[in-house]
């Protein structure tokens, strides 16, 4: 019978796994490189990356994608429609109107005041309801720190506008906390209003849907923006806060990629003395195994096989530890996409350091190897 | 130049060298040079000689282990020596058997794994290459031992192993370096009976070897005189 001289793909890999096992010492040695990698990695730069998520998500929260439309003299006349126009746009997740303040007090108990403005827009995801329902057209919502000093705690009820008694008073339908960049609309009284009653607004808020978009927006507003004078109305980006950001974002990445560098190279030169003496011990079985009829390419790829179960073992080992370790320690873990980048960095690293030293192997003198002096 | 054709013309021939010429470096002393020569199928051919006279250097380099310095291996009437290494490894793989003086077992692996090696890199089945093995192991002697390990068996049980992995495939060529050199009579005359067997059928049997009395049971000797240059000797009864 005569045969191909090329080997089955399956029994090269069974091949590879024997020879994982056969050479116990330097399979278990990888484990336990690459788990320490692993685990080195995540519970350093995995812990920094966590963290610079944490701050970044902190300084996000502050305002970096909110951009503030102001007619500060109240002559721009935005007119009340801004809101569902921009609120429409692909860059802006949500935009909110506000019209000009009046002040305002509870008619049964007008000791105290507070301002009250027109609100046109739903409520954003900033501010949340604590007690009450959402308004309804002509319904008013009052914040926390207002609610106090109308009076209206713990129950709802009216406000009016202070001097305009013969006015009918709104109903107070709930309280909101806010929180972020709207955090100064705790100290106002919200009045859900039809923008067709309005003639303008004084503010519009529009929250961008990415930091990167906020430039681009703030061009689209300052064109696009439903007002009789445009060219009047202040635009106001949180470029401080996107200056911090990227800082942040920058330093914070630069030292965890720093660490992981580290790590990682530390890694590869164990793993490249691990390969060349795993080889060194096989010489004589690699020519063995030429003059049997093994393409270099053969050996080559058995023995990257071999690196890469101990490698994947090493590899699943030290993430599992990391990860519990850094949930138990810190509580926070890194994204799912840092931790599978790291691991299949890892695992590149095994093949990239192995592949010369596999390769050098296989190109060695077999008559030197296989003969006997 | 050192033409030493096979006096056994009226056999056909698989391997054959034309002007074989090999140094170890550019420049340096030539252990085979200008070697012209055919090996007969269905006879053994004995590579003998001095130490460092190349018998091995020869036996390699008709295995297309190694290129020539110059000159060519033939291969079924074709220039093989200069084929891709891919190429020749691949012929090696389907035709060729080999047997080392050390038998060179993988000590982690069973008898039965290291006698289906040979198989692994042919292409064959992995269970057509187990049963294979089995019926050689048995026909050896050792199948008692397919699962123990090479270092629980003896030298003359590890060269009869050799043996049968380099019978795996039913190679068209065995080629065989000292492979009675480290073992007892008993067990090298089992050695030579497999080897002289496998010519019988047919096919080409090659050994470099130091033993005299194995020599003088081939079909040819090939002589290598040490300074590069062969001598023959043709058709002494097996």
């Amino acid at each position: 019978m005569s045969w191909t001289g090329v080997p089955r793909l399956g029994e090269l890999v069974r091949d590879a796994l024997a020879g994982a096992r056969a050479q116990l010492a330097a399979t278990l040695t990888l484990v336990l490189v690459l788990a320490t990698v692993c685990f080195a990695v995540l519970v350093t730069t995995g812990q920094s990356a966590a963290n610079e998520a944490r701050v970044i998500e902190q300084i996000d929260s502050a305002g970096t994608r909110l951009v503030a439309l102001s007619d500060d003299a109240g002559d721009s006349g935005i007119l009340p429609t801004a809101p569902a126009v921009l609120g429409g746009l692909s860059d802006a997740s949500w935009a909110l109107g506000l019209g000009a303040a009046v002040d305002v007090t509870n008619p049964n108990l007008p000791a105290g005041r507070a301002a009250a403005r027109d609100l046109v827009g739903d409520l954003p995801p900033e501010l949340t309801l604590t007690q009450g329902r959402a308004p309804r057209l002509g319904e008013a919502i009052v914040g926390a720190r207002v609610a106090g000093t109308l009076n209206l705690v713990p129950a709802l009820g009216r406000v009016e506008p202070i001097g305009e008694s013969h006015r009918e008073p709104t109903p107070v339908v709930g309280v909101f906390t806010a929180s972020g960049p709207l955090a100064h609309l705790e100290d106002t009284v919200l009045v859900a209003t039809d923008p067709a009653s309005l003639e303008s607004l004084r503010y519009v808020y529009v929250m961008a849907t990415d930091v990167a978009v906020v430039d681009r927006l703030e061009d689209v507003l300052r064109t696009s923006t439903p007002a009789l004078e445009p060219g009047r109305l202040t635009v106001e980006t949180p470029s401080g806060a996107i200056a911090l950001r990227d800082v942040v974002a920058g330093r914070l990445g630069a030292a965890s990629r720093q660490l992981m560098a580290v790590v990682m190279g530390v890694g590869a030169v164990i793993i490249a003395v691990t390969m060349l003496s795993a080889t060194i011990a096989r010489r004589r079985d690699l020519g063995r195994r030429r003059a049997l009829g093994a393409t270099r390419s053969a050996l080559v790829a058995t023995l990257l096989l071999q690196a890469a179960v101990g490698a994947v073992v090493g590899i699943l080992l030290g993430t599992a530890a990391g990860l519990v370790t850094l949930s138990a320690t810190t509580g926070s873990l890194p994204t799912w996409r840092f931790t599978a980048g790291s691991a299949g960095l890892a695992l590149l690293l095994t093949l990239a350091t192995s592949a010369p030293i596999a390769t050098h192997a296989a190109f060695r003198d077999p008559l030197r190897i296989l003969r006997v002096p | 130049m050192n033409h030493a054709a096979t006096g056994a013309t009226t056999r056909t021939s698989v391997i054959g060298a034309r002007e074989l010429t090999f140094a170890y470096r550019s420049g340096a002393t030539r252990v085979i040079d200008g070697l012209t020569l055919d090996l007969p199928t269905g006879a053994v051919t004995t590579l003998t000689g001095p130490s460092g006279s190349g018998k091995s250097t020869l036996l390699y380099l008709l295995a297309l282990m190694i290129r020539p310095t110059r000159g060519e291996v033939m291969w079924d009437g074709r220039a093989a020596s200069g084929l891709p290494d891919a190429a020749r490894s691949r012929l090696r793989a389907a035709q060729v058997g080999f047997i080392f003086q050390d038998a060179l077992l993988d000590p982690a692996r069973t008898v039965l794994a290291n006698v289906c090696d040979s198989g692994l890199f042919a292409g064959m089945p992995r269970h057509a290459a187990e049963s294979r093995a089995r019926e050689l192991l048995d026909r050896f002697g050792v199948e008692h031992r397919a699962d123990h390990r090479p270092g629980e068996i003896s030298g003359g049980q590890a060269q009869r192993v050799a043996v049968c992995r380099a019978l795996l495939t039913d190679p068209r060529v065995v080629f065989a370096d000292e492979p009675t050199g480290n073992l007892d009579a008993d067990s090298a005359e089992v050695v030579w009976g497999a080897l002289a067997d496998h010519a019988a059928r047919g096919r080409t049997v090659v050994l470099a070897t130091h033993d005299r009395e194995l020599a003088a049971r081939s079909d040819l000797e090939v002589r290598l005189r040490g300074d590069g240059g062969a001598d023959l000797r043709d058709g002494a009864p097996r």
